[in-house]
Order: C-alpha cells, then structure tokens, then sequence
C-alpha cells in the first residue's frame, strides 16, 4: 500500500515538472508566436491617480498608466478592454489616461470598455476615448466637472487664539491656505481654473464620442446619470457587460474563435497587501498635513 | 533524491530525518527554482511582452536568495532555542518544505493552455491556499526534524522571526514614509 502510495506520489511529482517544464515552453511560444491575436484587459477600478503601492519583495504594481503602456507596446494585442469601476480621481492622471487610450486607438488597437458599478468623471473622462462603450442599465455614470475643495479653520483658529503668519512672494501663493477663507479675488482664480478644466473634460468628450459640443455642454454640469439615461444622450454605445465588450473587441479586431484574453492586473500577495495598507496610512496622514489643492474629477 | 522527495510528502517526520543525514543544497536549489517556476508561470499576463525568460530568470535568483534569506532567519531563531543544525540542513530543509508548490504543475500548464476558463481562477486560489497551509506545516516539521526540537519550539522558531519581522517592516515603512515626507 505504502509502495503504491509512494509509486503515485513519484509519478506525480515528475508528472508536475515535466509539466512546469512544458509548461514554460508553451509561455515562451505564446510570447513568442506573434501572429496569434490577444484582447487585453485592465482593469480600472480604483480612484484615479498617479500613485502605485509598491514593496521592496514583490516590485511595484503597475499603475494604470503603465498598464495601459505595457498594452500599448504588447505586439501580441490586437483589441483592449478596459473594465472600469471608478468614481473618479485626479484631472491630470484623468487626462493622460484619455490620452494613452487616444494613442492606443491611432495605432489601430480598438479600444472597448466596459463600465462596471460606477465611471463618473474621471472614470467616464477616460472611458470617453474608447471606440466603443458599454454600461449596464444601473451603472452610474456622467457626472461631467470638475471641482476643488477647501475647508476654512479661519473661525475655530480665532476662537482658539491660533494666527498662522504667511510670508508669500506673490498674492495668490498662499490661495487656499485653511488658516483663512478665500478673498474674492482667490474665488474669481480658482473658479477661472474650473472653468479651464472643465473646457478641456468637455472638448475631450466631445472628441472622444464625435459629439458636438452644444449637445454636450447642457449636460456637463456633474449630473450623474445611469447606464440608461447615458445611452439615451449618446454617451455611452450600448447596454451590456464585460462579456459583451470581450466580444465587441474581438469583432473589431476581426480575432476567430475563442477570445484569447490577457489581463494586466498584477495580483497581490499578503505581504503586499501588509505593505499597502501600512502605506495607506501614511498617505492618510499625510493627506491630512497637505496643503489641499487638487484639481479632481471625481464623484 | 526521488525517493527521499516522496518520503516527504508520504511521511515528513521520516523524509526530514533522512535528509538531516545528506548533504544536498543543490537539490535543495532546483527544488526552489522549481517552486519559483510554478508560480511565476501562474500569472501568464505578467509577461506583457518578451520578458517571460528575463522574469523566470530574475524571479529565480530572488528565490534562491529570499530563501536563503529565510533560511538564515530560522537558523537564527533556532539557535536561540538550542537548535543542532548547521546551516546548509536548515537551508536544506526550507527548501524541501516547499515540495507542495511544484505539484501545481499540471495546473499551471492547463491554465496556459485554457487561459479563458474561469473555473481555473477559483481552483488555483483553493488549491494554492491549500498548499501553503502544508507548506507551513512542513516547514514546522522540518524545523522539528533537523534541529531536534520540540513541536512547540519548532512553531516557535517558525513564526516568531516572521512576526518580528512584519512588524518590524510595518513600522519601519511607516517611520520612513513619514520622516521621508517631513512629518515626524
């Protein structure tokens, strides 16, 4: 009994090398066999912004730039999906994202997403670039603006007798500084830069979605919308989920059979996920310490 | 060499008592490349482009050199707890302990193979979790095994450097983020 155990447990373990062995050939030939097409997948599902967790074990995780980059230069992709579940982030990441996926698409990779619980804002900002996009009935979308936010301690600093003294080289270097409420001239400059954003987010999705401006302007004051109401306005191309953009992107990029998908999310470890969280708090305290202007897109 | 991997696996206490008597740190080595390998080749989509016999390479080396790293670790837990071992059998048999890892061959292959079948996702983190609960096991084994110790001492040795340690990491990631940014 013990023989046969042993036997079957021999038999295995040169079964699993010869196996890990085959197994890396197949990788090689499959990174190497470029005639083959590939649908990418990233997903986008977090608040949008330039920072990535990373640890000294495991590398840095990807960022969604830089997945969108590893797509851009994959020559096995021929179509990419971007599955997007997110309310939002910075304006400058927003916009280079719509970029990168704008590239993605002049290169002749035709770009489908699909929109999961929520992609207002930033999230619809980039899903704006895509070819196609595809929301379910109830998803929440639009919420086209901007905004920026302050919060003023001017009163509770006078009640306990704090005054914060600010030596400046010019009258707007201190604008926002929560030790005092904005003068109008502040309000006038930060509502200016608004506006500025505001214009680029519209033309962007105007260009983006080939819609006229004048149609999307009366729209484009944060509303939120659901999957329905967006298909009704021409923001978005269809109902459906991510099976339907698989199949989408793989249509577009005219792949036979079964879609062959290769996602770009990198897994995380326990010790990457001990790792992020301990950065998540300096990023908490941090956040609490910084001066808070930032521009957002963001639900 | 065979023979004594499927001792451990069947019956570790005896699997580890025998290896206690060999001196084999190079099988120990291709057995953590090994395990390194099954497990690089379960992400496929890491390897956005050529980079796949870059990555097994480097992941291999830092294999071997976490493991050593690891090793040393024990073997210096061990020592506080009057082990009697040197060093290469402490290496030997963290190496070992992670036999379980390279059974996920056939599911490795399969998945590259079938990379569309959602299924496999949810057998891999089963099986995966499964694996390294024995891993640990037979690591707690080994650690008995080769240093003489007791069971309790040798979950002693196991898992104290590894909570030192993340605590230690935590709160050193935690200081140097906030000195680095000008907070403490």
């Amino acid at each position: 009994m013990v023989l046969n155990g042993k036997k079957m447990i021999l038999s295995l373990f040169i079964l699993s090398v010869a196996a890990l062995v085959l197994a890396f050939g197949v990788a090689v030939i499959n990174i190497t066999h470029l005639g083959s097409g590939v649908v990418g997948l990233i997903y986008i599902d977090d608040v949008i912004g330039a920072e990535s967790t990373s640890s000294f074990l495991s590398g840095p995780r990807q960022t969604f730039l830089s997945q969108l980059r590893s797509a851009k230069h994959d020559p096995q992709i021929q179509a990419l999906v971007l599955r997007i579940n997110s309310p939002g982030g910075t304006s400058g990441t927003s916009q280079e994202l719509y970029n990168t996926i704008l590239s993605i698409r002049n290169q002749g990779i035709p770009v489908v997403v699909s929109m999961g619980d929520i992609a207002t804002s930033g999230g619809y900002y980039i899903a704006a670039a895509a070819d196609y996009i595809y929301a379910n009935g109830s998803t929440l979308t639009g919420s086209i603006g901007v905004i920026i936010e302050f919060t003023s301690y001017q009163e509770l600093y006078e009640k306990i007798g704090i005054e914060v003294q600010v030596v400046k080289s010019g009258i707007f270097k201190d604008a926002g500084n929560r030790s005092r409420t904005l003068t109008p001239v502040e309000e006038e400059l930060f509502q200016a830069l608004i506006y500025d954003s505001w214009d680029q987010f519209v033309a962007d999705v105007a260009k983006g979605r080939g819609l006229e401006r004048t149609m999307l302007e009366p729209i484009a004051d944060g509303r939120i919308l659901t999957g329905r109401q967006a298909l009704e306005l021409q923001l978005i191309d269809e109902l459906g989920g991510l099976d339907e953009a698989l199949k989408k992107a793989q249509q577009l990029a005219d792949i036979p059979g079964d879609i062959p998908i290769r996602t770009y999310q990198t897994p995380r470890s326990f010790l990457d996920r001990v790792l992020a969280s301990s950065l998540r708090i300096i990023n908490t305290i941090s956040i609490m310490h910084q001066f808070p202007v930032q521009l957002k897109y963001q639900l | 060499m065979l023979d004594l991997i499927t001792t451990i696996v069947i019956n570790p206490v005896i699997g580890f008592r025998q290896l206690k008597q060999q001196h084999l740190p190079t099988a120990a080595t291709i057995l953590v490349i090994l395990a390194q390998l099954a497990n690089t080749l379960q992400d496929s989509s890491l390897f956005g482009g050529s980079a796949l016999i870059l990555s097994v390479f480097v992941a291999s080396i830092v294999a071997v050199i976490l493991i050593l790293s690891i090793s040393f670790v024990l073997h210096s837990s061990a020592k506080l707890f009057r082990g009697s071992s040197c060093f290469t059998q402490t290496y030997q048999a963290v190496a070992f302990s992670a036999i379980p890892l390279i059974f996920t061959g056939p599911l490795v292959l399969l998945n590259l193979l079938f990379p569309l079948s959602q299924p496999f996702a949810l057998l891999f983190a089963t099986v995966n979790l499964l694996l390294m609960i024995w891993v640990v096991v037979l690591l707690v084994i080994a650690i008995r095994q080769t240093q003489e110790v007791s069971t309790m001492k040798a979950i002693l040795i196991t898992t104290l450097p590894l909570g030192i340690l993340l605590s230690v990491l935590f709160l050193l990631i935690v200081l140097v983020g906030l000195v680095g940014r000008g907070l403490l």
